[in-house]
This record gives structure tokens, C-alpha cells and sequence, in this order.
């Protein structure tokens, strides 16, 4: 069965007088590819560490199939939702394999060791992720898009059914780009949530289920691409520097790009 | 380095002062000292059983100094890091100068002597030195049920500053009583002279448990590299892994500086040599530093003996000339890598 994962809402706050993250309730349904729009500040990453349970909540809570996150434990965690971050805080000097290994920490008993289904499954994301070629790999040695898709991979392996994820094509070209919000859209058809924050209008417009409009910390519009993707929910949150337009057929989907008219 | 080790302590069997020793007296000499064999006539028994307690004693704190070590430079992610930064030597080097300044200067051979409940005074004092400091940096750096490395770095740091403060204060004041003078002179410089079986089952007893924690923490710590968040988003409980860790690496040095005083670069050094030979993943630096450490505290040790006979330098003193520009070099030459981690 695919999870779902609920925040009800959540408050959270940085040192200071504005809320990072203010009210929020949002649900990722089953099956679902949900994105998370904003401009800068708006608070969708922090909001993507509180449904991750790695910030804990000022105020509301978030829920995984219907049970608190704050009583589940971190290994139990770890099973349900995977998270891929948009860069780690330092790259570690370890093959791709075993970068990716990692991601069955939370179902590798520590007395047993790995077992033939831990490799099953370790081999899995590296294809599901397209990095089957980069097993031997170092990870220093790998370009912005390879660790993008080996993060993916890692968090494959964890087998979890959410999948949340933080801005995985901030540094990749076009290309690579429409590749992973493909891969992020099969996934979520087949047997996982995927939840993405991302600055990508068009790539949330064309993959998109659902889309949700963040500003301020708070939810300011929410809904399927052509409900969301309007001049007149856009353009009070970025400015009026927008052009809007439609995708060619058969999916006719809107587009937004930043105009400066002349 | 597994065949090394039994070898360099069976050359630090056969050097010393009061002459060389063949084999055969060796086996059966320790034999005996087991009690597993009659003594060797005269003193040469004495002598056997003083070298030998003297190398187990050293390889003990060797490699109870390098998993000290290794541990540290795991979890602060850092290979500058010792079992010196949370405090563990200078609490433990407290509480041992405490315990001489109450039982006299005799106290530090206490424990060779008679093995009763005063001569576990300097050991037992120094343990829970160390665990003082250790506790108090905990207590100042984890507020809030999360501890983050650089606090506790800086805590370390300001906390050893006040022992060295108030260890100077004790030494000072002591300088009219000449025996607790110098017996703390000593135990500052580091000994491993004049060891006996207590002194090698405490060092044994704290490296043994110190290394239960390593299945524990191995795996965790190669996850914890690519930052906390992370690692607890893979199902690493952090924090307790960070218990362990500083549990581990403060049982480890608070016994070495309990049977042999402060020895300062083994923690520091080995776990950045074996580093160089097996990578980052801490699994195997783990289980080797110890190894390590024991080989390389018992060599220089035997190495030292065997140049200078009768004006051997104490232990501190070497590891202090040695190590530190050897550990110079070897900064100067990784300057970018260290840069990096």
C-alpha cells in the first residue's frame, strides 16, 4: 500500500520576528507527485525538513499514515520516507555502491549484516536511477547530475513509499533536468508519494499531480498546473516580470518564463 | 601488524637496562608469572615480570589511546581532534593529581606495590577525573537534547584551559613538599617503569569495553560524514551515537592516563596513519588504530630503550619530541586534504 504523509499546521520559527514556515496544512496522496513552488525564502525547504521529520515543529504536526511523526522512531522513519537532500553537507570519499549502501541503514540488522534482499535492493535503485554504470565510482568524482541521480538511487534503496525531495535540479543542465523530473513522475506513478521543492515552474507544470504555491511561509494557492500556474496567483508572489504561454499539444500545459519587457 | 605487535614485545622482553634475556627465560618467565611454571632462580624472575607487565602495559595504552583517538576524529569529523579536545586527559591528569596530593607522593607506585584499595586511589581518581570533564562538557554543550560538534569542540577546548589553570595552581602550590612534587612532575611527563598486573588488567578492562561500542558506531560514523542531517534522515539516531562515541573514547584515555600518566600524539597520530593506509570508512580504522597504537607505542618505546639504554626519556617526553613534528610534517604535507574533511 502507498503511504500518505499529512502536515497540519505547522509553524516554524528562526530566531527573529518572520515564521520560516506559517500554518501550513498540506496532505501527499497516494501515488501522487506533489511539488512545492516558491520564491526564494519561502520557506519550502524548511517546510520539506518538518514533513521529514528533521525539524521539529514549532506548532501543528505531521502525520505518516495516519501516526504522529514525532512516535516513530528514526529506523522506522527511515523505512516509510526517504529524503534526498539538494547537496550534502560534505561529499563523502566512498564508492557510489557504498554511498548507496547507506540507504539500507534502517533495514540492516546490525548482528546479521547485509543479506541477499539488501542487494536485490541496492541493485534496483542503481538501475531505477540510471546510475547502474557508476557503481565503482568515487562520489568526489562524479559531475552535478551523476550524485543528483545516486541521491535518488540511495533513497530508492531505502525502499521507502514517500519520497521527499529537495531542489534535485538546481545544478543539472536542461537535459538532465527533464530526466529526473521523469524519473521522479514514474516513480510516483508506480509505488511511491514523491513530494519536490523546487524553483521549476515548467518541470513542475509538465510532471506535476499536483502544485502547491508557497510565499511568506505560508500556502498561498494549491492545485493541479492549470489552477496554480496563473498571472494571477503568480504574479503577486514574483513580480510582474512573467510571461506566461502554453505548451505545445497534445498536453497543452502552461509555461511561465522571466520577461523583462522592453 | 598483527605479527609485529607479539614481536615487538618479545624484543621489549628481551632489552633492558639489566642486561639481555634469551627466549627460553623469556617463555618461561612469563610462564611463571602466570603461574604456570616455577620461577627463574634470582632476579632475573623480577626482571621477566617487570618488562613483561611494562610492554603489555604499553601496548594496552597504545592502542587504548589510538581508538581514543580514532573515535574523536570520527565523530567531530575532524583529524585534528584528540582524546585532549573533550578534556579526558586533562580531567583524568586532575584527578590523579588530586589523589597524590591526598595519599603523598608515594601514591602513583601504590597500585605496583600492594594492589589494595589505596594504590587503585591515583586510577580510580583519574577515571572519574575524566568523566568529570567529559560529563561537564556534555552538560555545557548539549543543551537542548542535541549536541553539535563545533560547541562541543569549543567546550572542550575552554574547559581543558580551566584544568590546565587549576592543575598549575595544585602544582605550584605543592612545590614545597618535594615528593608529591615530583611525583606529579612524573605522571605529567608520562611513565610506564615499574608496572605491574593491576596496572594491566585496568588498561585491559577499559580497552575492552571502550571497544564494544565500535560495532555500534562504525557504520554510523561513515553516514554521519555527509552531515547529521542526513545521516538521521538514513535512521542514524545521532545522538546516540555521539554518546557512545564520547563514552568510548573517554573510557579508553581515562585508562591510559590512570596506568601510564599523559602521552600526548598517539591519539592524534595513529588514527591519521592507519587513515592513510585504509581510507575513510571507519570500520576498519576502528579496529586497527588499536593495533596500531600498540605497535607504535611499544617500537618507540623498545626503539628508544634499546638507543639510550639507562637515559630512555619517559614516555610524554618522546611521544612530545617525536610526535609533534613528525605530526608537523605531516600537516604541511595533507595541508589540502585536511582542508577538505
Amino acid at each position: 500500500m502507498v503511504s500518505s504523509l499529512r502536515g497540519d499546521d505547522l509553524v516554524y520559527e528562526h530566531p527573529g520576528p518572520v515564521r520560516a514556515v506559517d500554518g501550513v496544512s498540506l496532505e501527499l496522496r497516494p501515488g501522487e507527485l506533489l511539488v512545492i513552488l516558491g520564491p526564494n525564502g519561502s520557506g519550502k525547504s524548511t517546510l520539506l525538513r518538518l514533513l521529514g521529520g528533521l525539524l521539529r515543529p514549532a506548532r501543528g504536526s505531521v502525520l505518516c499514515d495516519g501516526r504522529s511523526m514525532s512516535s516513530i522512531g528514526l529506523r522506522e522513519r527511515a523505512r516509510m520516507l526517504a529524503v534526498v537532500p539538494q547537496s550534502l553537507a560534505t561529499m563523502p570519499e566512498t564508492s557510489v555502491a557504498a554511498f548507496v549502501t547507506g540507504g539500507r541503514y534502517a533495514r540492516i540488522s546490525p548482528w546479521r549484516g547485509p543479506q541477499a534482499r539488501d542487494a536485490r535492493a541496492i541493485g534496483y535503485a542503481l538501475e531505477a536511477a540510471d546510475v547502474g554504470d557508476l557503481g565503482n565510482r568515487r562520489m568526489t568524482d562524479l559531475s552535478g547530475g551523476q550524485r543528483q541521480r545516486v541521491l535518488v538511487a540511495r533513497a530508492l534503496a531505502q525502499e521507502a513509499q514517500v519520497l521527499l525531495v529537495d531542489e534535485p535540479t538546481a545544478a543539472l543542465d536542461l537535459e538532465h533536468q527533464v530526466r529526473v523530473f521523469a524519473m521522479l513522475a514514474r516513480l510516483a506513478d508506480h509505488e511511491r508519494s514523491v513530494l519536490v521543492v523546487t524553483h521549476d515552474v515548467n518541470l513542475a507544470s509538465q510532471f506535476a499531480d499536483r502544485v502547491l504555491l508557497l510565499a511568506g511561509g505560508r500556502l498561498v494557492a494549491g492545485g493541479v498546473p492549470d489552477e496554480v500556474l496563473r498571472r494571477e496567483v503568480l504574479e503577486p508572489v514574483y513580480g510582474p516580470h512573467l510571461h506566461f504561454g502554453r505548451m505545445p499539444p497534445p498536453d497543452q500545459r502552461p509555461f511561465v518564463i522571466p520577461w523583462l519587457r522592453a | 601488524m598483527l605479527l609485529c605487535l607479539p614481536a615487538l614485545v618479545l624484543l621489549s622482553l628481551r632489552t633492558g637496562s639489566a642486561g639481555s634475556l634469551g627466549l627460553a627465560e623469556i617463555v618461561r618467565g612469563c610462564r611463571a608469572a602466570c603461574g604456570g611454571a616455577d620461577p627463574l632462580p634470582g632476579a632475573t624472575q623480577v626482571i621477566v615480570e617487570l618488562r613483561l607487565w611494562r610492554a603489555l602495559t604499553t601496548a594496552g595504552v597504545g592502542a587504548a589511546l589510538a581508538l581514543s583517538g580514532a573515535l574523536l576524529q570520527g565523530l567531530f569529523r575532524n583529524a585534528l581532534a584528540s582524546p585532549a579536545v573533550l578534556g579526558v586527559t586533562g580531567g583524568a591528569s586532575l584527578g590523579a593529581t588530586l589523589a597524590i596530593l591526598a595519599l603523598g607522593g608515594g601514591a602513583p607506585l601504590l597500585l605496583a606495590v600492594d594492589g589494595s584499595r589505596a594504590g587503585l586511589m591515583v586510577p580510580l581518581c583519574a577515571f572519574v577525573g575524566a568523566t568529570f570533564a567529559v560529563s561537564a562538557v556534555m552538560l555545557l554543550a548539549g543543551a537542548g537534547g542535541r549536541i553539535s560538534a563545533p560547541t562541543l569542540l569549543l567546550t572542550g577546548i575552554a574547559l581543558n584551559s580551566v584544568i590546565a589553570g587549576v592543575l598549575a595552581l595544585l602544582s605550584a602550590l605543592s612545590l614545597r613538599d618535594w615528593e608529591v612534587s615530583r611525583a606529579i612532575l612524573s605522571w605529567t611527563f608520562g611513565t610506564l617503569d615499574d608496572r605491574s598486573p593491576q596496572h594491566v588488567l585496568t588498561i585491559g578492562i577499559g580497552l575492552a569495553v571502550a571497544l564494544l561500542v565500535v560495532p555500534f558506531v562504525a557504520w554510523e560514523l561513515d553516514l554521519l560524514q555527509s552531515g547529521e542531517d542526513d545521516a538521521r534522515s538514513l535512521g542514524v539516531h545521532t545522538f546516540r551515537v555521539r554518546l557512545l562515541c564520547i563514552a568510548g573514547s573517554s573510557l579508553a584515555a581515562a585508562a591510559a592516563v590512570a596506568v601510564a600518566g599523559q602521552i600526548a600524539f598517539v591519539g592524534l597520530v595513529v588514527p591519521h596513519l592507519v587513515r592513510l593506509v585504509t581510507g575513510r570508512g571507519h570500520r576498519s580504522l576502528l579496529l586497527l588504530s588499536p593495533l596500531a597504537g600498540a605497535v607504535f607505542l611499544v617500537g618507540v618505546e623498545w626503539a628508544q630503550r634499546a638507543l639510550l639504554g639507562d637515559r630512555a626519556l619517559p614516555p610524554g617526553v618522546m611521544m612530545s619530541l617525536v610526535g609533534g613534528p613528525f605530526f608537523l610534517a605531516l600537516l604541511m604535507w595533507q595541508r589540502k586534504e585536511l582542508e577538505t574533511w
